[in-house]
């Protein structure tokens, strides 16, 4: 643990530079008492040691490397320094820090949102096993809808998985939950509902956001219900002789004020009467982003929607398949067996319908979204261009931080010249003045995680009061995480550099090279 | 040589704690003279190797009632020292080999 003794020595070094002064002191006076006993006198015997023992100073240096790091030594050096100029010429530190907060924290903010919004995993246990299934059909477009029948034939045959889960988000007229909720009044208080987005609601009926899923949706994706039981408990026929539905912890707490008694309560979805059988933990959204009111078993669609053919028809494709890849399989293999059978089920289909035309599977990496990212037109051009617009601001920060700094460039010429003839070399110089820059960035990159994480706070809370409570619950998780940290001290780091070397490059140039 | 220095310093100490001087005078004494370095150049030497781990120092009185640092040879460094002293064994028979051949 040599490094560890020599970060620690980096921070005694008084103490260590009294030692080493006592070691070399002993050492001479040592050699000079041997001389005195060898008949010298004392003077030439001391100046005798001296010459022999070397060039003290130099050698107390190399030593004293030799217990410290001396890299970090400079370091510390230049932030102290740094730390102090900044604070000297605490205008421009702070015209320059909030230049480039706000281009670090848009950057920032557009990262974060991307993250939350496009690169969202699955809300499942290990969502790196998670993927969706699609259909390429011939003509060229996505087909992410599957029926009932198709469904079963991939959860029951495909090896490449160990469980295939269905979702399919649906509305359903709510009735006998007790105490009338007007929606008229939500669809008001919503934005989209004051921008007359939303068709006014006739006030005597209510409805709720049902996400349909299949029995073992759960249970793939790893969740427990908060209280009470989620389906998989439960098997088919017993879900279908007692019809059960779990509801989402916000809607608990929205619609029936957070009482417990609510489990074991019957409901009437589209007049089929269900009874709550579990609560879900809050936030929790599956294959979703966001939260509904209710999970329906998709075993119940033909009693809500009053159709006994519901689940035996293969054309009414109606919910979207998602499933977690068995150990050891790779998308790749999961896709080529996707694609024998679907090339298989299309035969089943009407021969005169799109679905019995050839299809090419997509499998890709677990995500709400109904179609892998690279298939939504215009959607990748539009995030780089958004990506570029905030780099752009950066890159206009910067710029502006350097002219600042090219503003004081004479009295730091001075500076500089002073320094240089006083034995600085030229390298230290230009870290020096590297360090001064990061650390501004850094300054800057603080404030603006504090900036960004307060902004898309806000955000939040606008998109999710942008849609009436019953479309359910939009879940977005902005909270900075560590691959966020290290994209903002990173982004503050180089924009440190950027204009470092923007302004401080040119600064350093001319008082190095055309002295 | 930087692998020499290390070599005589930690033969030095293998037969007891000493100080920087005493290892300088040892070394001299030994040598009849012949090896002669500046002599404070042995102390980035010792530093170093105290930083390998492969002596530990104390503070001590030396025999004129005076404090000095005092190294002593760890169980990693007599290792060290059985290692270096093969690899110069194995150096020298090498070189009088070709010495003898030439």
């Amino acid at each position: 643990m040599s490094w560890i003794n020599r970060l620690l020595g980096s921070f005694r070094k008084n103490k260590l530079e009294d030692q080493l002064n006592d070691e070399q002191q002993f050492h001479i006076e040592m050699r000079t008492r041997d001389f005195i006993a060898s008949g010298m006198t004392p003077e030439e015997a001391r100046y005798r040691a001296q010459r022999l023992f070397g060039n003290q100073l130099l050698l107390k240096e190399r030593t004293r490397d030799m217990d410290t790091i001396a890299w970090l030594e400079t370091l510390c050096q230049d932030l102290r320094y740094g730390v102090r100029m900044l604070v000297k010429n605490s205008s421009f530190t702070a015209l320059a820090v909030l230049a480039l907060a706000i281009g670090i924290g848009l950057n920032t903010a557009v990262f974060t949102a991307y993250k939350a919004m496009f690169a969202r995993p699955l809300d499942a246990r290990n969502p790196g096993e998670m993927v969706d299934l699609a259909l390429m059909r011939e003509s060229g477009t996505a087909d992410f809808s599957f029926s009932y029948p198709d469904y079963e034939a991939y959860r029951d045959f495909a090896h490449s998985f160990s469980g295939v889960i269905a979702f399919s988000p649906e509305h359903m007229r709510l009735s006998n939950a007790g105490g009338m909720v007007s929606q008229q009044t939500s669809a008001d208080g919503s934005l989209a509902g004051r921008l007359g987005l939303l068709p006014p609601v006739a006030s005597n009926a209510e409805f709720a956001s049902v996400w349909v899923v299949s029995e073992n949706y759960f249970k793939v994706l790893g969740a427990a219900a908060l209280r009470g039981r989620t389906f998989d408990s439960m098997g088919i026929p017993q879900l279908v002789a007692f019809p059960s539905v779990l509801i989402s912890e916000s809607y608990w707490r929205r619609r029936f004020g957070g009482d417990p008694a609510v489990l074991g309560k019957t409901v009437r979805l589209n007049a089929a009467a269900v009874t709550i059988a579990g609560i879900m933990p809050h936030g929790f959204v599956g294959t979703s982003i966001g939260e509904p009111a209710f999970w329906l078993p998709v075993s119940l669609e033909p009693l809500v929607h009053g159709d006994g053919d519901w689940l035996h028809n293969r054309e009414n494709q109606f919910c979207r398949l998602f499933a977690r890849l068995a150990p050891g399989v790779s998308i790749r293999q999961a896709q080529a067996e996707v694609n024998l059978l679907a090339d298989h089920l299309r035969t089943l289909h009407d021969p005169n319908s799109e679905s019995a035309k050839p299809v090419t599977a997509l499998v890709w990496p677990g995500s709400p979204f109904p179609r892998p990212l690279k298939l939504i037109p215009g959607l990748q051009a539009t995030i780089l261009l958004i990506m570029a617009a905030a780099g752009m601001v950066l890159a206009v920060a910067c710029a502006n931080v350097a002219s600042l700094q090219m503003a004081r460039a004479r009295s730091r010429q001075n500076e500089l010249r002073t320094r240089l003839s006083l034995g600085a070399s030229r390298l230290r110089i230009v870290r020096q003045l590297l360090t001064e820059s990061s650390l501004l960035g850094l300054v800057a990159g603080t404030l603006a995680l504090l900036f960004t994480w307060a902004f898309l706070r806000a955000s939040v809370t606008l998109a999710a009061n942008a849609f009436p409570a019953d479309e359910g619950t939009l879940i977005f998780n902005v909270n900075p995480d560590l691959e966020i940290f290290a994209y903002v001290c990173a982004i503050s780091l180089v924009a440190g550099i950027l204009f470092g070397l923007a302004g401080d490059g040119k600064l350093a140039f001319r008082a190095l090279i055309l002295r | 040589m930087q692998g020499t220095l290390d070599l005589l310093v930690l033969k030095t100490l293998a037969r007891g704690p000493q100080h920087g001087y005493g290892i300088v005078v040892h070394i001299q004494q030994v040598s009849e003279e012949a090896l002669r370095v500046e002599e404070g150049s042995l102390y980035p030497a010792l530093h170093r190797i105290e930083q390998a781990g492969w002596i530990t120092s104390e503070w001590g009185i030396s025999d004129n009632n005076r404090r000095a640092k005092y190294y002593r040879l760890t169980a990693a460094g007599r290792k060290q020292l059985a290692k270096e002293e093969e690899d110069w064994g194995r150096l020298t028979r090498a070189v009088a080999k070709v010495l003898r051949f030439a």
